[in-house]
């Protein structure tokens, strides 16, 4: 079992709980599962975070992947969103593209298979 | 949309980084060539192949202080070599990875036994079509279980092929197992642990070491230590933490404190890779700096240092890539200090000072929770890292990662509590 599968579900976990602890009041989750890569699109709606908040994201989401960190570590995502499981899921994705306007934030992840 | 900070993470060449993690394998090999002649370089690691590795066995004591010192740089090179090969970036975490296995190669792991671990992972990458690049810094943390391998041989037959055969396939099965059980035991203590594979390990030579013993094994726990090289170790480290520094320094665009705040500001609970939060020669500061704070406690608590000690220092200079700093750590450090003045313990004992050195595992918690609740969890770690040995007989290397998972799954949700009614 190469967990692939939990992986996806704990960094969609991870952002939802970003999310909801900035008090969004809809959140849209989509997935597409890729031949090559899964594409993930969250976008919350009225969230309350700061802008430090927002830059911080922006900054651990850009964690380089980092496959040997992502083997040994991946069941801390998931619960909350401290710096050190927002990197987390920087080390699990590819590419990132992060956007924050009148108070909507979308996050566009990609994880390469 | 690629990731915007690669640019600034990829500041020094991989190239780079591994020649300055190669300075202290290459110079413990010179160094053993002036203290020692080949001869008896090569009769030294023959005796530390065929003793126990058991915990504590200081391969300086068995072998001399030239074979332990080219057991460390071979050890360390091989799988500096290894990652180079698998074209694994050096972040912090190989980093820590390849420090622990230069610290403990002073006393546990050996050119000989430590094999069978990777021949596991790499037969679990293979089973589990991964590749081996993303399995193998779990084997070289479970190295830990390297002495397993004698454990099992010598409880079967002391002198038999067979035995020995048994010995090396129970390693192998341990690196197999192991990447999957380390990954699930992260959740008992959340990240407060940083020796994470300690913990799992510790559970793994709890089942083997209890198999072994109801069918009837005597463990003999070992206490080799050398008392012979204090000096050379105090002059030896700290230059190599002071050349970190300085390479910090440089790398840093000349400035010693660039950046530094960020590490400072980090919890260091599991993930925190220091290298891309703050840079590679920001992170060789924070190393030399906490080896230096290592070495101070050492001298404060008028320890001698002894191949568990120099694994000590090590391995918090290695794990100041990935979650330790002066913040997280010393309130660890004063813990077990003071409860090595109040318990039955002598402060300047190998045992106490590799429980505070090696304690600092639970530094997390004291980023996390702040300073008094590092202390608690460093006053407590002394208690359990004195008592777990025997229920694993020492073929867990990393036993004071054992007892750190044990009181980050213990304490965490208690602080958790008062946190919340705060």
């Amino acid at each position: 079992m190469n967990f692939e599968i939990k992986k996806v579900t704990k960094i969609l976990s991870e952002m939802i709980s970003f999310a909801l602890l900035g008090n969004a009041e809809k959140i849209d989750v989509s997935v597409e599962n890729n031949e090559d890569m899964y594409k993930l699109l969250i976008t919350a709606k009225n969230i309350k975070r700061s802008d430090e908040s927002i830059e911080n994201l922006k900054e651990l989401l850009n964690s380089p992947r980092q496959k040997a960190a992502e083997e040994y570590y991946w069941e801390l995502a998931g619960d909350s969103d401290t710096g050190s499981e927002l990197a987390l899921v920087g080390m699990m994705t590819d590419e990132v593209n992060v956007e924050y306007k009148n108070n909507n934030l979308t996050i566009e992840l990609h994880r390469y298979k | 949309m690629t990731k915007e900070n690669l640019a600034d993470y990829r500041q020094v060449s991989e190239r780079t980084k591994f020649l300055i993690l190669s300075i202290f394998p290459i110079s413990s090999l010179i160094l053993a060539f002036f203290v020692s002649d080949f001869s008896s370089i090569a009769n030294g690691i023959y005796k530390i192949i065929i003793q126990p590795d058991v915990l504590l066995t200081d391969y300086i004591k068995v072998g001399g202080l030239g074979a332990a010192l080219v057991n460390s740089s071979l050890l360390t090179l091989i799988n500096l070599f290894f990652l180079w090969k698998l074209k694994v970036p050096l972040t912090g975490l190989p980093i820590s990875a390849i420090f622990i296995v230069a610290g403990f190669a002073f006393f546990g792991k050996n050119i000989f036994n430590v094999w069978p671990i990777y021949i596991g992972g790499f037969l679990y990458s293979k089973y589990e079509k991964k590749p081996y690049n993303s399995v193998i810094i779990i084997s070289m943390f479970g190295t830990a279980l390297a002495p397993m391998v004698f454990e099992v041989a010598y409880a079967l037959s002391p002198s038999s092929f067979s035995g020995l055969l048994v010995g090396i396939l129970a390693g192998v099965v341990a690196g197999f197992f192991l990447p999957p059980i380390a990954a699930h035991i992260l959740r008992a203590h959340d990240g407060y642990n940083l020796y994470n594979v300690g913990f799992a390990a510790g559970f793994i030579g709890t089942v083997v070491m209890s198999f072994m013993k109801s069918y009837g094994f005597e463990n003999k726990t070992r206490m080799i230590l050398s008392t012979e090289y204090d000096l050379f170790f105090k002059i030896l480290l700290s230059l190599f933490f002071v050349i970190l520094i300085i390479i910090g320094y440089i790398l840093n665009d000349k400035n010693l404190f660039k950046g530094y705040s960020k590490i400072l500001k980090m919890t260091g609970r599991l993930v925190a890779d220091f290298t891309y939060t703050a840079g590679f020669g920001t992170t060789l500061i924070n190393m030399g700096i906490m080896g230096l704070i290592g070495l101070i406690y050492v001298i404060l608590s008028k320890g001698i240092i002894n191949g568990p000690i120099v694994g000590g220092l090590l391995t918090i200079v290695g794990f100041s890539a990935f979650g330790k700093h002066p913040k997280n750590s010393i309130p660890i450090m004063i813990g077990v200090f003071i409860a090595g003045l109040l318990k039955v313990w002598d402060t300047s004992s190998t045992t106490v000072i590799i429980a505070a050195l090696f304690g600092t595992s639970l530094a997390p918690i004291a980023g996390e929770y702040g300073p008094i609740a590092g202390i608690i969890a460093g006053f407590l770690h002394l208690s359990v890292s004195m008592n777990v040995g025997v229920i694993h007989g020492g073929i867990n290397l990393y036993n004071n990662g054992f007892s750190a998972g044990i009181i980050a799954t213990l304490l965490v949700p208690i602080l958790d509590v008062f946190r919340r009614e705060k």
